[in-house]
This record gives structure tokens, sequence and C-alpha cells, in this order.
């Protein structure tokens, strides 16, 4: 318990100390404000539009990354209690992987995967 | 020491949770929903369930947070930047929220919660994990073979849904 | 509470710590790199060039904080700071020496916190780490370089932390414990786990460059495409934050490298003792460090496709089957196991 109350501390204390070299860095620096340089970074020439369009493809990752990740957690007890659940555990897991892997299989040939 | 704790953790998730309703930037909205997962998590290691709230962390600010934002981004930033903050569909997100809220304080009003062992490790020898990993192996096996066919079904769902655009 | 404080004072000694390795391997993997090509490298400032990092963290801090017009300034803002801060949070779990035990037979440890459940916070810190590149890209301003990076540097990680996490079950499933030190201890009298799981040894390396997006991963900041991806916006000890981030985070995945599979402070000989677990620990993990400098001066990069190939076709298979393959491999007790 005292040992996460010391994480939790120690991680805010890295947020305060990085905002605060940041905001010295802020006051130290020069500012002289000129409306080009507020400009978007276009390689020297004026930007014509924003970026509006975001690839639906990065959208199915995000899915099929939230799907295996829950199949990867259940997996974590599992590891855990390896000895004491023996055979019966090691079946049920395979099962599990087994189901899960059938979903990979099936998005590999509807070609889910496939980055054009 | 450990109420001043909660009280923090406490206050995190409730700004969170707000922040997440009343912010006009829908990407700091998903921020906000961040920081209250943090602070949900925080309440999760002071029950003594590490395992659960690294669970918290992982899946739903690392993953589940990370594909709303993602669905953010499919969306034109600036039809994003100008949404209207309370679309016609509020009343059922009202009607929702009053409904779990009496929900909870029923069942808290009905079970008289035990406040006598607050903070206390009432696991097997400390272990958390394990103790998961055998009531979830042992004792709700059906249910966790039923997880990996919803977690199929999932995936089958997301790869039809987008199919049509992945094959031309 | 005396934990606390404890932690307070191993904390600001990391602190210190890694910003100085991260100083020095600014300046180690510019004078690599030089020599890899037949230049160099800084040589000016002091001797060989060592006071060349200090005088450019010096400066960037002198720099002007340019944003763009339309950035979200508080998500523009915050964006490095989570960066480094769940860069820095991993750092916390892992064990910098072995543990020594004291005189009144309490165990030090030389990790920030010594946690049960070590494996499962790396991973929630580095699932969170992605905020940071996503929101970099999301707050500069309808910028296109930096959205198109904060894309795909955050598809990359999502992808690759699946086979981080699959890879390092192996081990966990032979040792059943998320604790780094348990894990060594169980390597101790053993052969080292690379030598049970050559494959997820393997995976786990090829995981390991793109979750820290160095080369050849590092597609997010291809240069030549998209003009080092999502921190273009940025400026000064802003933009600083970002190499200084992955630098610490090659630190903490080469560490956890070596305490998963490669016996963490265990040495083929000269065993026993602080010194010696020491040094044996810090040369694997120095080794890991340079690996990443020599590969950077060595490969070309990936394309995108390829990337996300490797790492849904060929690796997420493999890993689950190797995790098949380690579960009936213990059950029936192979010899080896």
């Amino acid at each position: 318990m005292l040992e996460w109350l010391s994480a939790g501390i120690d991680i805010v204390l890295v947020a305060v100390i990085f905002l605060l070299v940041l905001g010295l860095a802020r006051y130290l620096a020069p500012k002289q404000h000129n409306p080009f340089k507020s400009q978007v970074y276009e390689c020297g020439i004026f930007p014509v539009a924003e970026i509006s369009q975001f690839n639906i493809r990065f959208f199915v990752i995000a899915i099929m990354f939230t799907l295996f990740d829950i199949e990867a957690l259940f997996m974590y007890p599992w590891a855990l209690d390896f000895k004491e659940l023996g055979t019966l555990g090691v079946v049920e897991m395979f099962i599990f992987l087994f189901l899960v892997f059938l979903g990979w299989i099936y998005a590999y040939k509807k070609g889910a995967l496939e980055w054009q | 020491m450990a109420e001043f704790v909660f009280f923090v953790l406490a206050l995190v998730t409730i700004v969170g949770a707000l922040g997440t309703v009343i912010s006009r930037n829908a990407y700091a909205s998903a921020l906000w929903m961040v920081a209250a997962f943090l602070g949900v998590s925080g309440l999760f290691i002071m029950l003594n369930a590490p395992f659960i709230a690294m669970l918290q962390i992982i899946v739903y600010a690392g993953a589940i947070a990370v594909l709303i934002i993602f669905v953010m981004m499919l969306m034109d930033r600036r039809v994003l930047n100008n949404k209207e903050r309370f679309n016609p569909q509020y009343l059922w997100g009202v009607v929702l929220g009053v409904g779990l809220l009496a929900d909870l304080s029923a069942l808290a009003f009905k079970f008289r919660i035990n406040l006598s062992h607050i903070g206390e490790n009432l696991t097997l020898n400390g272990s958390n994990t394990k103790m998961i990993g055998d009531v979830l192996f042992k004792r709700y096996l059906f249910p966790f073979e039923i997880t990996a066919i919803i977690l199929l079904i999932a995936l089958i769902g997301a790869v039809v849904l987008t199919r049509k655009d992945i094959n031309t | 509470m005396s934990i606390v404080i404890w932690g307070l004072i191993k904390f600001i000694v990391v602190l210190l710590l890694i910003s100085l390795y991260v100083l020095f391997m600014t300046w180690f993997d510019r004078k690599v790199l030089a020599r890899m090509q037949n230049r160099v490298g800084p040589k000016l400032i002091g001797f060989h060039g060592l006071w060349q990092p200090l005088a450019d963290g010096v400066k960037s801090i002198w720099k002007e904080d340019v944003m763009p017009g339309k950035a979200y300034k508080f998500m523009f803002w915050l964006a490095p700071v989570i960066t480094i801060t769940t860069a820095f949070a991993i750092s916390f779990v892992i064990p910098f020496a072995p543990p020594v035990k004291t005189a009144s037979g309490v165990v030090f440890h030389f990790s920030v916190v010594n946690l049960n459940v070590a494996i499962l916070f790396v991973f929630a810190f580095l699932g969170l780490s992605s905020y940071g590149v996503l929101y970099a890209g999301i707050s500069s301003g309808g910028s296109k370089y930096p959205f198109l990076g904060a894309q795909r540097e955050g598809a990359q990680m999502i992808s690759y932390e699946i086979v981080l996490a699959l890879s390092l079950l192996n081990p966990i499933l032979m040792s059943q414990s998320l604790n780094f030190e348990t894990i060594v201890a169980a390597q101790t009298h053993h052969l080292w786990y690379a030598f049970y799981q050559p494959v997820a040894f393997v995976t786990y390396l090829i995981a390991m460059f793109a979750v820290a997006g160095k080369v050849p991963f590092d597609m997010p900041e291809a240069e030549s495409e998209i003009c080092c991806g999502y921190f273009v916006e940025y400026s000064g000890l802003k933009m600083g934050l970002y190499p200084f981030a992955q630098y610490v985070v090659v630190l903490v995945l080469s560490a956890i490298m070596v305490l998963m599979f490669l016996g963490g402070w265990n040495g083929p000989f000269w065993d026993g003792g602080f010194v010696a677990g020491f040094i044996w620990y810090w040369i694997k993990v120095a080794f890991f460090i340079f690996l990443f400098t020599w590969i950077w001066g060595t490969l070309p990069r990936y394309r995108y496709d390829q990337l996300m190939d490797i790492g849904w076709k060929i690796l997420l298979p493999i890993t689950v089957l190797n995790i098949f393959w380690t579960g009936f491999a213990l059950t029936i007790g192979l010899p080896f196991f």
C-alpha cells in the first residue's frame, strides 16, 4: 500500500518538476511575436488547408488492439496461478486461446490485416 | 492518512468525470476521462486490488480511451470544434444517470455496506492476481469461455463493419 | 511511512542519474553514428565533445516558445509532460541493482518502488505513453505532419504492445511472478529464460524496437517522409522532452529484457555478491542500449505497411503459438522446463 502511495507521489512529482522546468524555459526565452511564427509548419510555403482526414484502418487496428489486449490480460492471472490450476487450467486456456485465434484467422482471411 | 488519500482520489475521479461532461473540446474531454480512470484505479489500489487497478489503466485508459480518440480523429477537426454542447439525446443520459444513482443508493441502503473492513487485505496470502486466477478458472469457468466467444464475435463484427472499406 | 521517504530519496537519485544518462547518450549516439559513417562527430566542446549535450540542453532552454496559432494551448503544453512522466513512471519499478539484505534482515530494493505487479505497472504506463504522442499531433492546430506522425506512432505503439505483453507472458508462466526480483531469482540456479524461450526472446527484441520507435521502426519520425512526425510544431525544451523520454524508454526496455530473459544480475561465472551482480547487470543492459545505436547506424527504415504486417501477421500468431507450446511443455514436464 505505502509503495503504491510512494509511486503515486513520485509520478505526480515528475509531472510537476517537468512542468516547472518548461515554465522556467518559457520565462527565460525571448518573446518576439510575429504572425508568421504562429503558422503551422509547411516546409516554407503557405499552408493550404488543415488536415481533416484519418485512415479508417487505424481504427480497425485500435479495435483489434482492444480485443487482443483484453485477451492478453486474461492470461496473466492464469500464468500466475499456473501450477495450482494444473492440466484443467491449461485446457481451459487453450480453448480460450483457440477461440480468439479463430478470430485472428477470420480477420486474416477477410483481409482486415492488410495495409494498402 | 488513508482518508486524505481517499478524498484526493475521489476528487480526481469526480473532477475528471465532470470535466469529461462539461469540456467543450472533445479531445480535452477524452483526457479528462483518462484522469477519471486513473482516479478509479487509485481507489482500486486502496481496496488492495492492484491487479484490477492495473487492468483499469491498461484496458480502459490505455485501450478503450485510445480507441475513442482514434474515432474522434476520424471526424473532421472543425466539426469537433463547433459541436453543440448538449445534443438532443441528453435526456437519455439524464435518465440513465439518475437510474444508476438510485440503484446504487438502494443497494447501499439495503446491504448497509460494512465499513469496518476498509483498507484491509482480504485476499489469500496477499496475492490478488493469483486469487483472481483461482476464481476465474475454477468457479467461473463457463462464463470465462463465454467471454472468449464474445471477444470472437466482437472481432468478427469489427471486421464485417469495416470490410467494405478495406476491400476497395 | 519510511517507505515513502525512502521512495522519495530513491526517486531523486533515479531522476538525476537518468538525466545524466540521457545527456551522455545523446553524445554517445552522435559519436557512434558518426564513426559508423566515417565522420568525426562532436569534438569541439570539451574532451571529444563530451560537453556538447550540456551545451545543447542549456541552449534549448533559451529558445523561443513558438506555438501554432490554432493550437489547443493546454494540451499542447501537457503532451510532452505526459510523455516524460509515463517514461519515468516505468523506470520507477525497474531494479537498478541486485537487492541487498541489510544487517537487520530487511531487504533493501534498488528500485524506487518494489511492486508485486511490476510488469503490469510497466504495461499500464506504456499504454498511457501513447497519449503524449497522440495529443502532440491533435493539439498542433491542424498541422499535417504531426497529425500523420501521431496516427502512425499511436497505431504502432498499440500494435506492438500486444506482442510485448504476449512475449513477456512466457517468462511469467515459468516463474509465476510479476515481480522483477522474483523472476531474476527464479533464473539463478537455472539456465536463463532466453535459452528456454528463444522465440519469445526474439519477438520481444523486435517489439522493443517498435515500441521505443527506434530504427528500423521509426516511421512516426521519418524525417524524409513526414519531417520528424509528431513533434514538428514543438520547439526548444518542449521538443527536447520527446527524445529525452525515448532514451528513458530505451533504458527501461533494455533493463526489462535483461531481467526477464537474461538472468538479470546472474553471470555465467564469477557469481555472487553485490558488486559482481551489479557489474553483470549493467554490462548486459549497456549491450542492449548499444544495440539500439548500432542498429540505428546499420539498418534502413521499414515501410509502414511492412511494419503492420510484421506485427499483426507474423509476430502475433507466433507469440500465441509460443504460449501454446510453453503451456504444453510445462504441463507434461519436458526435461528442460
